[in-house]
């Protein structure tokens, strides 16, 4: 039989399986063959579905295991997050130059575990030999179990407690923070005692918490030397209180801000009420005669014709009806332009606003910011108080200092913009990128007119005892009378000198202020922004112009406002 | 699909485990170099603590009066030099 006859053969439920090219084998299935056949499908079927269900169940595990690797990755971010709000130390506080203000130091903690005690009689006799004054003690004897003895213990005390050996001590790692300058910077950094802060610390908490260090304006030995200056003025003077600036007046960094008296930021415990403010920042004073140059800016910037006039000084000025302004400090019958700022006539200075007019006087004031706060980020800073209504007899008083109560800042915020080219500085004592968008108020002109009369008010007038050899300088004397039970003492004086320096082309304003120096304690006047003051300024100066040379302040700035 | 299953059952096996281990050892790695930077830290934060008060004004002027007797330089002892 030939295959082809094989072919052709057909049966009812058998039908060839294969038929080899070579073979002449015939495999045949019967209807058992298809029963079997149909289960053989039921079965692959049931494996396809098995196996698609397995694979699934693997691609879901596969998708468990990347999704829990994104987690990780989370989880590592969580983890830096806790890390930086717990254990990363305190941000410093530095000057320019990087020298430390403030610091956290890693200390030791006492606390005393009640449980663990070996021998509480031994332990409370042997505790009390290391901590004689220590009322806390008496906590132990009390069912607590957990007690904290001690913060901040010194090594000597570690030492001698570890000897002690009971298991009940327990030393716990705590933080605390450390002004290495002490007094010096302690109106600006503050204080910082567990949850207690101040000024920057306070100001600048979220920052410093985070452990970012913050960068100031001011120098420490800038700020030594003031500090002592305004020390020694404080005593001959034997004033209630001081306060000085160095500030650039380019771009309104601080250099050094002192107010006396200060306090020790390590000691918080010991400040007293009168020590804690800063007065360059939360004070405000009438400032007499510095703001007469207000009055010459006005004068220069309207180009008006008062420049040539004579003012008549020989009679006094009656302001109001009880009060009448004299110049019996001046030896002259008439004095010119000039002359009203050298020798700082109060009457001149009336007759000049009572020209100019109000409207003119109130929109220089506004535009140089004398009425408004000044912003210093990380200062709290108190509102100047001008009056409620700009009447003409506070616009005299204020052409001569009073009448208007200011913050030393705001002053000297204001004077920079006089002698700097005319343009609005924003004092800082935090480091910060120079603002680029300057504001000109006043003409370039006007400051270099403002900046020869404060020169001349140096060479021959009542800021004489400010000179410093070697050093073109100028500046203006201030004496105020305080308010005493609603009147003007005769005795309480706020005496000031602001000046700057190199004149020609100035770079820092230093500003130095008295609070009821005491000169002689004769019943008269005798203390003025003259002799003590300008003599403060003049040491100060004297010393810290070199400092600001060898360290390229000078360079730093040259020019800038030009 | 029976053996692929298989291979990206075990594959993945191998690659949690793989992960698992690498990113344990690495979190001991970082942890150790944490504990020996927090050292360090705080010897320098001691440091520079311990100099920033060896170096205050004061104590220099302390040191100054005893040992060298120093005065500072002022404005006055400064030449200024001209081009006329």
């Amino acid at each position: 039989m030939t295959e082809k006859n094989f072919t052709g053969l057909v049966y009812d439920n058998i039908f060839p399986r294969s038929i080899g090219k070579e073979s002449k084998k015939i495999n045949f299935h019967d209807s058992n063959d298809l029963i079997l056949n149909s289960q053989k499908e039921e079965i692959k079927k049931f494996a396809k579905k098995t196996n698609l269900l397995f694979f699934f169940i693997s691609l879901a595990f596969l998708i468990f295991i990347l999704i829990n690797l994104i987690k990780i990755s989370f989880n590592k971010f969580d983890l830096n997050r806790i890390y930086t709000e717990a254990d990363i130390s305190r941000g410093e506080i530095l000057d320019r130059n990087g020298e430390v203000l403030a610091t956290s130091i890693t200390t030791k903690d006492l606390y005393i575990n009640s449980k663990n005690i070996l021998d509480k009689g031994k332990l409370l006799m042997k505790l009390k030999e290391i901590f004689p004054n220590k009322r806390s003690l008496q906590k132990l004897d009390k069912k607590n179990k957990y007690v904290l003895l001690k913060k901040h213990l010194s090594i000597d005390e570690i030492n001698e407690l570890k000897k002690i050996g009971d298991p009940g001590i327990v030393f716990q790692t705590s933080e605390k923070r450390i002004y290495p300058q002490h007094n010096i910077f302690s109106h600006l950094t503050g204080f910082k005692i567990d949850k207690l802060k101040s000024k920057l610390e306070n100001n600048f908490d979220s920052t410093l918490s985070l452990g970012n260090d913050l960068n100031l304006t001011v120098d420490l030995k800038v700020q030594n030397i003031v500090r002592d200056e305004l020390i020694k003025g404080l005593e001959i003077y034997n004033a209630k209180s001081a306060l000085s600036i160095v500030m650039n007046v380019k771009n309104g960094e601080i250099l050094s801000m002192v107010s006396l008296p200060d306090f020790d930021p390590n000691f918080p415990k010991t400040i007293q009420d009168f020590t804690e403010n800063n007065l360059v920042t939360e004070a405000r004073y009438e400032m007499g005669s510095t703001l007469k140059m207000f009055n010459a800016a006005l004068a220069f910037e309207l180009k008006s014709n008062l420049i040539e006039k004579n003012f008549d000084i020989s009679q006094g000025y009656q302001l109001t009806n009880k009060n009448t302004i004299s110049d019996d400090h001046i030896n002259l019958d008439k004095i010119n332009f000039n002359q009203a700022f050298v020798h700082s006539s109060n009457i001149a200075s009336i007759k000049i606003i009572e020209e100019i007019g109000i409207e003119k006087q109130k929109e220089l004031f506004k535009n140089i910011g004398l009425i408004d706060t000044p912003n210093i980020n990380g200062l709290n800073v108190v509102s100047n108080k001008g009056p409620r209504i700009w009447n003409d007899t506070y616009s005299k008083s204020m052409s001569y200092g009073y009448g208007i109560s200011l913050s030393p800042i705001s002053l000297v915020s204001s004077f920079a913009t006089l002698v700097n080219g005319g343009i609005i500085v924003t004092p800082h004592i935090i480091k910060t990128k120079l603002n680029r968008n300057k504001k000109r108020v006043l003409s370039n002109e006007t400051s270099k007119q403002i900046n020869i009369l404060l020169e001349k008010v140096v060479k021959n007038g009542t800021g004489k005892t400010a000179t410093v050899a070697g050093l073109k300088l100028g500046g203006k004397t201030g004496t105020s009378k305080k308010v005493e039970n609603g009147e003007y003492s005769e005795k309480k004086v706020i005496t000031s000198f602001i000046g700057v320096f190199p004149i020609d082309d100035p770079n820092f304003l230093t500003f130095v202020l008295f609070d009821e120096p005491q000169r002689n304690t004769g019943l008269s006047l005798e203390s003025f922004g003259s002799n003590t003051a300008a003599p403060t300024f003049s040491k100060i100066v004297s010393k810290i112009s070199p400092i600001l040379i060898q360290n390229n302040y000078f360079k730093y700035s040259r020019n800038e406002n030009k | 699909m029976k053996r692929l299953s298989i291979i990206l059952f075990f594959l993945t096996l191998c690659l949690t485990l793989f992960t698992k281990i690498l990113v344990s050892d690495q979190e001991n790695q970082i942890k150790k170099l944490e504990n020996k930077i927090s050292v360090i830290d705080e010897r320098i934060n001691r440091l520079k603590v311990d100099l920033s008060y060896v170096t205050r004004p004061k104590k220099l002027q302390e040191i100054n009066s005893k040992e060298f007797k120093l005065f500072p330089i002022l404005q006055e002892d400064l030449i200024e030099y001209k081009n006329d």
